[in-house]
């Protein structure tokens, strides 16, 4: 069984009523347990597809499959489900809240996750700090890190509700060399505990991370 | 999403927000005490000048002098003129004795009310139980809020809250008052069928009979009239002058040169009185000038208000827009989105609507202030008595707040508000995940 599967994907968007296609006829498969980069230049269509696949997005024809279930036709509400269960998202801002502090902000996604109760929320959240290697910053907010200690809140976040899908859009663009490697590393040790992780980039870095290697070009993904 | 869930983190976005969250609720409180502000002055005019209007002294016109034996036939050529409410003759109009009565004294009060005469016309309207009919006999109409006493309230000397005497208390009761001349004295007893808003009518120590009453009244106390004369009640404060060219028109009055009669010590009714109704009108139609005025501001400040509220609105929920796009990656939906904010808004209304009502207190403070210390002793001592009283109840202006008006326009404010920040919100949640975290 394939994590994530898109088959004859399509998208479209409309400028001036001038259609633009950005994706063109996709079909791939995402497993479990393994880390997939997909490069292609700025503009290719890399966000869309990663936003396509954390089912911020949809595409115009085609299917998407998360769990061998069909998403497209789903209402917006049970897609938030998944989005909460499912997926982790990290991105090249971090899009950390900045009037929470590390903690508050890694908790945020646990609210609405029935399954936790007060004390395993605190409990989680320490685990993940302790994960990401931040126990001294639990209370400073997003202003008072460097770039590399956004981004590890932005994975611990991402993993608060303990998804098996991790999506990162150009999670290093903003790192330096040292940093960036260190990020590479706890996504890797993610997918190496099972999880499936998409990692979009541009730096060729990732491919020495990567179990597989996608192109995105001219909407076509090799 | 549970509910305590859904207040914990409303509570939450109040405090991570509490800059934008401080500015946003100073706007709303001034919007909402300036509301609150002109919506008062509004409303107490209003009720002013409705008291004046429906005081029936300010609508008479008197004492015209007749003979005898033509009396009758002046009174129904009096009462065929559009406009005249009734005409009062000497017997029908005051009771000429003392009137005391034992059952209205309350912590030293005299117990002493002042009478008048009502018809079915003429008579008040009642918050409880009936008005004087034309068939009525010894039947008696009270304020709600009585203060019986030998002594009018002063200017100064406002009357104590515990000193009234509920009129409620006595209806459908009997109400014995005691008629006292040089001669004799008499009690008789009336049955209470009404109440009256004392503050409807600007009165808190007259009761009202029927006209016959008073007639009968003063033949049993053997009064007799020196001369007859004549009182003419108008219906409007308003139609006073007009009906007073047609009496003079018609030869049933004399033109009557005010200003040059006038003057303080006089003790003359007729020049008084008058005079006095030519003020009324005066300062009632400025006082509705000055109401329509008002409106015209409320409603203008309250739309630019309204507006302005909803601009800083969609300003601060697009430079949050970010958190939106954080919240729908972390999986909550568009409606907990919504719930979310929707709660925070509602607890800034109510934050802002407490200190709007907070600050308004204080603006009326500080308008009693001034009304009481610097209108009020500037007056006295220089002009007449009926200034002196007409200032008097203007200062009781600052004091009153319309509940219906407060509460409909709070929630008008606050639905608005709400509607705003979910039509925007809406707006901005239907948007691509792109564009929402740009
Ligand atoms: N919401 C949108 N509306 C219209 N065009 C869009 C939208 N999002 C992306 N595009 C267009 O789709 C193409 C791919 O964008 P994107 O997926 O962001 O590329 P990448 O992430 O590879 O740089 C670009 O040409 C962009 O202009
Ligand atoms: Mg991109």
């Amino acid at each position: 069984m394939s994590k994530i599967e898109i088959i004859n994907g399509y998208k479209e968007y409309l400028k001036k009523k001038e259609k633009i296609s950005v994706l063109d006829n996709i079909n791939v498969k995402f497993e479990k347990e393994k880390l997939y980069a997909i490069m292609g230049e700025s503009g290719s269509g890399k966000t869309t597809l990663l936003n396509i696949i954390g089912t911020l997005d949809t595409l115009t024809q085609g299917k998407l499959l998360i769990n061998d279930k069909e998403i497209i036709n789903l209402k917006d509400e049970e897609k938030a489900k998944i989005r909460m269960k499912e997926i982790g998202f990290v991105f090249q801002n971090f899009y950390l809240n900045p009037n929470m502090t590390v903690e508050e902000n890694i908790m945020q996604p646990m609210y609405i996750n029935p399954e936790y109760n007060r004390i395993s929320m605190e409990e989680k959240t320490e685990e993940l700090i302790k994960m990401v290697g931040l126990e001294s910053r639990r209370t400073h907010y997003p202003k008072e890190l460097s770039g590399g200690e956004e981004q590890r809140v932005a994975i611990a976040r991402a993993l608060a509700n303990n998804p098996e899908i991790i999506l990162a859009d150009e999670p290093t663009g903003n790192l330096d060399k040292n940093n960036e490697i260190k990020i590479l590393e706890i996504l890797k040790d993610l997918s190496q505990k099972g999880r499936c992780v998409i990692i979009v980039s541009h730096s060729n870095k990732v491919i020495e991370y990567a179990d597989k290697v996608l192109n995105l070009k001219e909407g076509k993904l090799e | 999403m549970k509910v305590k869930t859904l207040f914990k983190l409303a509570v939450q976005r109040l405090k991570y927000n509490r800059k934008r969250n401080f500015i946003i609720t100073i706007l709303m409180m001034l919007i909402a005490i300036i509301i609150l502000f002109l919506g008062m002055i509004q409303y107490s005019i209003t009720k002013y000048v409705e008291s004046m209007e429906n005081n029936m002294e300010l609508r008479t016109l008197g004492d015209y002098l007749y003979i005898p034996s033509k009396y009758q036939e002046i009174k129904n050529t009096i009462n065929n003129i559009e406009n005249v409410e009734m005409v009062v003759d000497e017997f029908e109009r005051t009771i000429h004795a003392g009137q005391e009565s034992k059952q209205l004294q309350k912590n030293g009060t005299t117990g002493t009310v002042f009478l008048k005469p009502a018809n079915s016309k003429s008579c008040p309207e009642v918050i409880e139980g009936r008005k004087i009919s034309n068939n009525d006999k010894y039947v008696i109409i009270l304020p709600n809020k009585i203060y019986a006493n030998n002594q009018i309230e002063g200017v100064n000397n406002q009357i104590k809250e515990s000193d009234y005497i509920s009129g409620e208390d006595f209806l459908g009761k009997e109400l014995s008052i005691e008629f006292k001349t040089d001669e004799k004295t008499e009690i008789i007893k009336f049955e209470v069928i009404g109440i009256y808003d004392s503050e409807k009518y600007n009165d808190v120590s007259t009761p009202y009979i029927p006209m016959n009453t008073v007639k009968m009244i003063n033949e049993q106390l053997g009064y007799e009239p020196k001369a007859y004369f004549m009182t003419i009640v108008v219906d409007k404060i308003e139609n006073l002058e007009k009906v007073q060219k047609e009496l003079y028109n018609a030869g049933i009055i004399q033109e009557t040169k005010i200003e040059e009669e006038a003057s303080e010590d006089t003790t003359d009714s007729n020049i008084l009185e008058t005079n006095f109704s030519h003020v009324t009108n005066i300062s009632l139609k400025t006082l509705n000038i000055i109401k329509n005025v008002l409106v015209v501001a409320l409603l203008s400040s309250a739309i630019i208000l309204l507006f302005l509220l909803i601009i800083t609105n969609i300003n601060k929920t697009y430079l949050l827009k970010t958190d939106l796009g954080i919240l729908k990656i972390e999986g909550y939906t568009n409606k907990d989105i919504q719930k979310i904010i929707i709660l925070e808004n509602i607890f800034l209304c109510l934050i802002s609507i407490i200190f709007a009502f907070i600050g308004f207190k204080i603006l009326q403070l500080i308008m009693n202030i001034i009304f009481e210390n610097i209108i009020q002793t500037n007056t006295v001592g220089i002009t007449a008595m009926a200034i002196k009283e007409q200032i008097y109840y203007i200062s009781k202006i600052p004091q009153s707040l319309d509940i219906k008006f407060s509460v409909i326009s709070m929630a008008l404010f606050v639905i608005i508000e709400i509607a705003s920040t979910y039509l925007i919100n809406k707006k901005i949640l239907k948007k691509n995940i792109k564009k929402i975290l740009e």
